[in-house]
């Protein structure tokens, strides 16, 4: 028999190849193993490993029609139906950079390309074993939640001349930074820097100086490893998280964004994008991150109802803004809107959430009765009991599109007394209003105003102008913010007459003309702009004439 | 559409066709594996047209993943991702890999690798090209292949060393030139040369850099490949 021990190993071996399955059987077989079971497809060999705990699993990428390899790992882990002990090796015919990219996220014990030998795959699978052998008391003590046992363990093997040595100082790393022991974790991975630079140290290295709160040095190790190596991705989920905990929710958005573009297919990635991207207006984005996600999450243990709901609204609000680009996810959003009973079940609450949205998103797209129709049915049928914050909001906008001002005014006043004191919902709920009533967002419209003012005080219109333009992307609703752009642009045409400003102060004076009508109370400013403006335009037209 | 011809970049088109042709070949390598196990061995003409099969398919295999490395390099996308590795974990699974080749050759295959030979190393890059030395070695030698590992002055020696009538003065003198008039007729394009020592070369630490070194004579009297990584 075996010396390795095949023989009481449970194996499952997952390929849509009949003949693959059978030869990789086989193999196992004649390396001593009798417990061998198969499955075709990534729904047969999850709901396996739900019925029996493996010792290995052999996975192809490619499953067919289905869950790919890596999607069936996502669900292992994420229903824990993997022992820390277990295997899983992840077969492909490629290494192309986007299975690997993306399988990195949830990483496999193994790879191994086709073909595969007999003789390969006996060496790797040995190995496999033996490694897995020696750290048996430390997986067991992970298996046991018992972490702190784990670290001790690991201690005990670097102690010691063992080849498992690498891995185990990752694995200490780790568990040094999930148990909170920040100055330990910083000194292990110093120490593997000091021999060699590695990427892999130096997040954790940052992830230890965030863990002590120490930003700065968090950032700088980052951005380290990312000049060392620029497709690290647990490095740019860092680094946007870094950015997001100082607040600026635009480099956040840029940074996730780098990262998709190296690794699209990471399911959880693109949804964060989207919503980030949500949170910062830029729609477009927000929609392609929203179209991906949904496609990933066809097979996905992430498939998430909220992203669907995010998709047809992002393209609700986009309609208005650009239709052709609003247009062009038609097809998509149609899609979505016909698939999420299917996936997430049809009970009152998704049904009134999906037809909340749909509803926002008729009325943005000129199915103005629909839309109108769809309204009533759903006031009416929450007269007694008020349905949720996301739906609401989703009635405010089509309420606003229909030019139901009463109907929203009421819908607004709601929203506001039901949610009083709650910051995270009226921070929702400042998407819809002119002027935020969330503490974070009233603070971050005062300092936005009090610098560009400063600039603009000390005739720095430039200045003004770039800090007014991120002001009014972040809250494209605010007239105030608005006007003081306009303002500005109107300041830096009368000072250097710059023609290229001309159009961005009429686009200005155009948005201000629908956001304002007779009775708001910052007409009459607004007229007195619109006038200053014409008549520096003039100026200017006539300047030009005469050179 | 410019006017020179193709509205696309070729080279993007070339990478894409390797992509598909190396998965292809894949296959076809996994299926001639499958048939070679299956196969009795009582037939000996069939053993040695199924290694032929094998043999070749496997330089085809080891032709594309050079030129899609190739590729990858020349547009920036080829990264060096460093690891702490065992060598003879390396060597082992890339003489396994090989197992039918030499077996069906009777090439003997000595290895000389200390189990404590750990490196930083990308480890499918180095196994890439450990690779098509050996396919190359296995096509070159007469009978014998030793491959050596060991640290020395904290730099990584990898040798592959045969017994043929080792390399052509022009290649030693200038092993990865491309030259003008290529030898199809010899199969030999220096291709894979180059691509060791790229491969090589991305190997950084500090100011040193990889590189590969070829000699006649060596430990078995023939060819010697040498990979210095630092």
């Amino acid at each position: 028999m075996s010396p390795n021990g095949f023989e009481y190993k449970r194996v499952l071996v997952v390929d849509d190849f009949d003949n693959f399955r059978t030869t990789v059987m086989r193999m196992l077989q004649e390396f001593g193993a009798r417990s061998v079971d198969t499955a075709a497809h990534g729904n047969d060999a999850v709901s396996k490993c739900r019925s029996t705990s493996y010792d290995l699993v052999l996975c192809d990428y490619n499953l067919g029609p289905g869950k790919s390899g890596q999607q069936v790992l996502e669900q292992l882990r994420h229903e824990s139906l993997l022992k820390h002990s277990s295997l899983f090796v992840l077969i492909s015919a490629e290494s192309s950079k986007n299975i690997v990219m993306a399988t990195y996220d949830y990483e496999p014990d193994a790879y191994l390309t086709k073909p595969i030998t007999a003789k390969t795959l006996q060496q790797r699978l040995e190995r496999l074993f033996h490694q897995s052998r020696e750290m048996c008391k430390v997986y067991n003590a992970m298996d046991d939640g018992d972490l702190d046992a784990a670290i001790t363990r690991c201690g005990e093997l670097l102690r010691g001349q063992s080849r498992v040595r690498p891995l185990v100082q990752k694995l200490l790393g780790r568990l040094l930074l999930r148990t909170g022991q920040f100055n330990p974790a910083e000194q292990l991975f110093r120490k593997v820097l000091q021999v060699r630079e590695l990427d892999w140290a130096m997040v954790g290295l940052a992830l230890a100086k965030k863990g002590q709160d120490d930003w700065v040095g968090a950032q700088q190790w980052v951005e380290q490893a990312l000049s060392l190596n620029p497709m690290c991705m647990p490095a740019y989920d860092l680094l946007a998280d870094i950015h997001a905990a100082r607040g600026d929710r635009q480099e956040q958005q840029h940074t996730l964004a780098q990262a998709v573009e190296i690794s699209p297919l990471s399911i959880m990635r693109q949804q964060e994008l989207g919503a980030v991207a949500y949170q910062n207006h830029d729609l477009e984005q927000a929609l392609e991150a929203f179209k991906n996600s949904i496609k990933l999450g066809e097979h996905s243990c992430y498939d998430d109802k909220d992203v669907y709901l995010q998709f047809i609204r992002s393209c609700a609000e986009l309609a208005p803004l650009q239709p052709d680009v609003a247009k062009s996810y038609a097809r998509e959003v149609g899609k979505s809107i016909g698939e999420f009973g299917n996936r997430f079940g049809r009970d009152g609450h998704n049904d009134v959430l999906l037809r909340s949205a749909n509803c926002a998103y008729l009325a943005a797209t000129g199915e103005q009765l629909a839309a109108q129709q769809l309204l009533q049915e759903l006031m009416e049928q929450h007269q007694e009991s008020p349905a949720t914050l996301a739906a609401q909001l989703d009635w405010i906008s089509a309420c606003e599109v229909l030019g139901r001002q009463e109907w929203r005014d009421q819908l607004v006043n709601g929203v506001l007394q039901q949610y009083q004191g709650n910051e995270a919902a009226l921070e929702m709920i400042d998407r819809v209003l002119e002027n935020p009533t969330s503490e974070k967002n009233r603070q971050r419209v005062a300092q936005i105003n009090k610098q560009g003012i400063a600039y603009y005080e000390g005739t720095d219109f430039e200045a003004a102008i770039d800090c007014f333009n991120r002001a009014v992307r972040e809250f494209p609703k605010h007239v105030g913010i608005e006007l003081n752009l306009l303002q500005a642009l109107i300041g830096a045409l009368e000072q250097s007459g710059q023609p290229h400003l001309l159009k961005q102060a009429k686009h200005s004076c155009e948005r201000l003309g629908q956001l304002v009508d007779g009775e708001h109370p910052q007409a009459d400013r607004l007229a007195q702009l619109v006038g200053k403006f014409q008549e520096v335009s003039q100026q200017i037209l006539r300047d030009g004439e005469q050179v | 559409m410019t006017d020179k011809g193709l509205p696309v970049d070729f080279s993007f088109v070339l990478a894409s066709s390797v992509h598909d042709m190396k998965n292809s070949v894949g296959m076809l390598m996994q299926t001639i594996e499958e048939l070679s196990a299956s196969a009795a061995t009582d037939n000996a003409e069939h053993n040695r047209q199924l290694s032929t099969l094998g043999y070749e398919a496997a330089r085809i295999n080891g032709d594309l993943v050079q030129l899609l490395a190739l590729y990858r390099m020349e547009n920036q996308r080829m990264l060096v991702q460093l690891e702490e590795c065992y060598l003879d974990e390396i060597i082992g699974d890339q003489l396994a890999r090989n197992d039918i080749l030499f077996r069906s050759r009777n090439i003997a295959v000595e290895v000389d690798c200390g189990e404590d030979v750990c490196w930083y190393i990308d480890a499918e890059l180095i196994s890439g090209m450990l690779n098509n030395i050996l396919v190359n070695a296995a096509r070159y030698c007469l009978s014998r292949i030793k491959v050596t590992a060991n640290i020395e002055d904290g730099v990584l020696h990898l040798i592959v060393a045969d017994d043929g009538r080792g390399y052509p003065e022009s290649m030693l003198t200038s092993p990865t030139v491309m030259r003008d008039s290529v030898s199809f007729t010899e199969g030999n394009t220096n291709l894979g040369l180059l691509f060791a020592q790229e491969i090589a070369k991305l190997h950084r630490r500090g100011d040193l850099h990889g590189y590969i070194t070829l000699a006649n004579g060596g430990v078995l009297s023939g060819g010697q490949i040498e990979v210095v990584l630092p």
